[in-house]
């Protein structure tokens, strides 16, 4: 009778492939609050309002204090990887050496091979940034009336290396010569200066910091390319569902606030 | 008509320079400490500025129409022609030249502080998309002038486009054979009679009027414009001052009178061109000054002022060499001789019919920016936040330069006032 029984709940467990993966994520979101400790890699990027690098390379900034929350809801400690560049937060994450990517993340279908993303919590546009002078002299304008004639250049283009804005840029600009910046205030310092024609990147950090250093507007001239919107989301390795679905939930409740 | 004692006494009093120096003490007080108060003076101000605009324009006409008919009849014009020309011509570089010069001196775009430099930065990021407005200049100038139809240009004021058919219409006079052009060009000095005695009225009311023009603008007047362009404005100012002096030298010496004389006939209608912030609401003023008090043919001058303020507008072309000039040491950008020749000719063609003040100045200036490829961006800032500050002392330089090019034209001499010094 007990034979008989054990073999109907065997049955039962190998027809039932599902309840057989929530057992994992269970174990692994179980794991973390286990372990009393979250892995979030972010990469180590002057990329201000979402991340600030202090000077001794510490990292702050709303996606810091996003990942504080959500170490504090888990009720874990929180342990930062810092990461050199926004590549290599996802291959920390799909490698397994952290268990959340929070970085100000694009989602790209690139990427999405080997993470999984969550919800998007935040959608940024994308910003073009170029030097009135070198315009002036070159004859060209800004505006996305005249990206036809922008995309025909073959003046510097700058962008964050390893981000999103890369392939785009190789794509939108094939005849510009391509210069990567680890950060976006050294790559605006020097578009003033004359060094380069364009730069590019996330709307949220350039907006944020031509506030910051307003001088920078009289030599430079920003325009947002509203056929790009970029969708920023946390990414889980594969396999995490219970980590993801928790985070959508954390994604939900929190909205507003994490944008 | 009589008027009684005690009416003659008002408007003499009205009309005493300390009453009007009073209207405008008052005006700056009232702008500066009481910005209700101004608030609620400013449709005063506003009436009286549309009476003066209202009067104005009628004496632009006749004035024209009037005097340029006469002129042709007489074997004067021929004589004269060649001189207005190369008078007007060369004085359309004066002021690009004086630009040039005051800003290589003065170096007002070099060293301004980083606190300046983010204020503008500011300025330029909050109107960004309004900056990059397309070049204007002499074929918009050229196009434009010639009135479609000329009752539409005189409803809605073009006044470029009145003058332009106003000469036509007093040249066609001139050369009329029909026996009752003389009834024709008497009715037009008749209705120019009439709006002059409603103007010379309206200025009784100077000293009110002007009290609340001051008062609203002072109001609206952001104090850290003077702190962010102080370098700018006062460039400007001191230019001003030296060039209006250095043309009334100039007319002192064309004309038939004393230095001093030459001062107290050019009274009135600077201080009218300044304290209202429009040349032609000085128009009238000048010709009664020209004619009265310097000894100039009043047909010439009815000519001469109008079509200058119009067409030579020496304020205007000084700003753009001047702007021009302080932006390329803003952008850090050496120029060469040849960008020195365009600037100097650029402005030159640029300013002499710069249409309207302020940011409306800035498809005007843009040929010259792109010329030397400057971005307008700035240029829209400067005019905006500097125009309320600096477009009457350029329009107070446009008076005199149009009375310069009159005396030289219409002066009859020393014989024709028996004053000149001896």
């Amino acid at each position: 009778m007990i034979k008989n029984i054990l073999q109907i709940l065997a049955l039962i467990l190998f027809t039932m492939p599902n309840s057989a993966t929530a057992a994992t994520v269970q174990a692994d979101l179980a794991g973390i609050i286990g372990s009393g400790q979250l892995k979030i890699a972010m990469a180590a990027a002057d990329l201000p309002p979402y991340i600030n690098m202090g000077q001794d390379r510490d990292l702050s900034g709303r996606e810091r204090e996003i990942a504080q929350d959500i170490a504090q809801e888990l009720q874990v400690e929180l342990e930062i990887i810092a990461a050199k560049t926004f590549s290599e937060v996802i291959e920390l994450v799909a490698s397994g050496q952290a268990h959340v990517g929070l970085s100000n993340l694009t989602i790209t279908t690139d990427r999405a091979q080997k993470v999984i993303f969550t919800k998007s919590y935040r959608q940024l546009g994308t910003t073009l940034v170029l030097n009135r002078l070198q315009l002036a002299a070159k004859g060209l304008a800004a505006g996305m009336e005249h990206m036809a004639e922008l995309k025909e250049t073959d003046g510097k283009l700058a962008i964050i290396g390893g981000s999103s804005y890369e392939a785009a840029a190789r794509f939108h600009f094939p005849k510009a010569e391509l210069v990567n910046y680890p950060s976006y205030r050294p790559m605006l310092i020097d578009l003033a200066a004359g060094k380069l024609l364009i730069a590019g990147g996330n709307s949220g950090t350039i907006n944020h910091l031509l506030k910051e250093m307003p001088n920078l507007n009289i030599k430079l001239q920003s325009f947002s390319v509203s056929t790009r919107l970029d969708h920023i989301a946390m990414a889980v390795a594969p396999g995490n569902d219970h980590l993801l679905a928790w985070l959508n939930s954390y994604i939900t409740i929190r909205g507003e606030k994490l944008k | 008509m009589s008027s009684s004692p005690n009416i003659n006494k008002l408007l003499k009093f009205l009309s005493h320079p300390l009453t009007i120096g009073a209207g405008i003490i008052a005006g700056f007080i009232i702008g500066l400490y009481s910005k209700e108060s101004a608030a609620a003076i400013a449709p005063i101000g506003k009436m009286y500025l549309s009476f003066l605009n209202m009067c104005i324009l009628p004496i632009i006409i006749t004035s024209i129409i009037s005097g340029l008919a006469k002129l042709i009849r007489t074997p004067e014009l021929g004589k004269k022609l060649p001189k207005i020309a190369s008078s007007f011509t060369i004085m359309l570089f004066i002021p690009s030249l004086a630009g040039v010069l005051a800003a290589s001196v003065g170096k007002p775009g070099k060293g301004l502080s980083e606190a300046d430099m983010d204020a503008l930065g500011r300025m330029v990021s909050e109107q960004s998309g309004a900056s990059e407005q397309g070049a204007g200049g002499m074929v918009d100038f050229l196009v434009g002038i010639v009135p479609w139809n000329l009752f539409d240009s005189l409803s809605k004021g073009q006044t470029m486009s009145i003058v332009f058919a106003c000469i036509f219409i007093g040249i066609a006079a001139g050369y009329a054979k029909n026996g009752a052009i003389d009834d024709m060009i008497a009715l037009v000095d008749t209705m120019g009679e009439v709006f002059n005695i409603l103007f010379n009225w309206a200025l009784y009311l100077l000293p009110i009027g002007i009290c609340a023009v001051i008062a609203e603008q002072m109001a609206g007047l952001s104090l850290s414009v003077f702190r962010i362009m102080f370098g700018f404005i006062t460039l400007i100012y001191l230019a001003m001052v030296l060039l209006v002096m250095a043309y009334a030298v100039a007319i002192w010496r064309s004309a038939a009178v004393t230095f001093g004389q030459t001062l107290k006939a050019m009274r009135q209608p600077l201080f009218l061109a300044f304290t209202v912030d429009s040349s032609f609401i000085a128009i009238k003023s000048c010709l009664d000054s020209l004619e009265d008090e310097l000894g100039v043919d009043r047909k010439i001058a009815a000519l001469i002022v109008p079509f200058t303020m119009v067409a030579n507008r020496q304020g205007k072309i000084f700003l753009f060499s001047f702007t021009t000039m302080f932006m390329a040491q803003l952008y850090g950008i050496d120029l060469t001789f040849s960008h020195y020749a365009v600037i100097i000719i650029g402005a030159s063609l640029a300013g002499m019919a710069a249409p309207g003040g302020g940011p409306m100045l800035v498809p005007s200036i843009a040929v010259i920016l792109s010329a030397v490829n400057i971005p307008i961006a700035l240029a829209y800032v400067i005019f905006t936040i500097t125009g309320p500050v600096v477009d009457r002392v350029l329009s107070t330089f446009t008076v005199q330069g149009s009375c310069l090019l009159a005396t030289l034209a219409g002066s009859k001499g020393p014989s024709s006032t028996g004053t000149k010094e001896k």
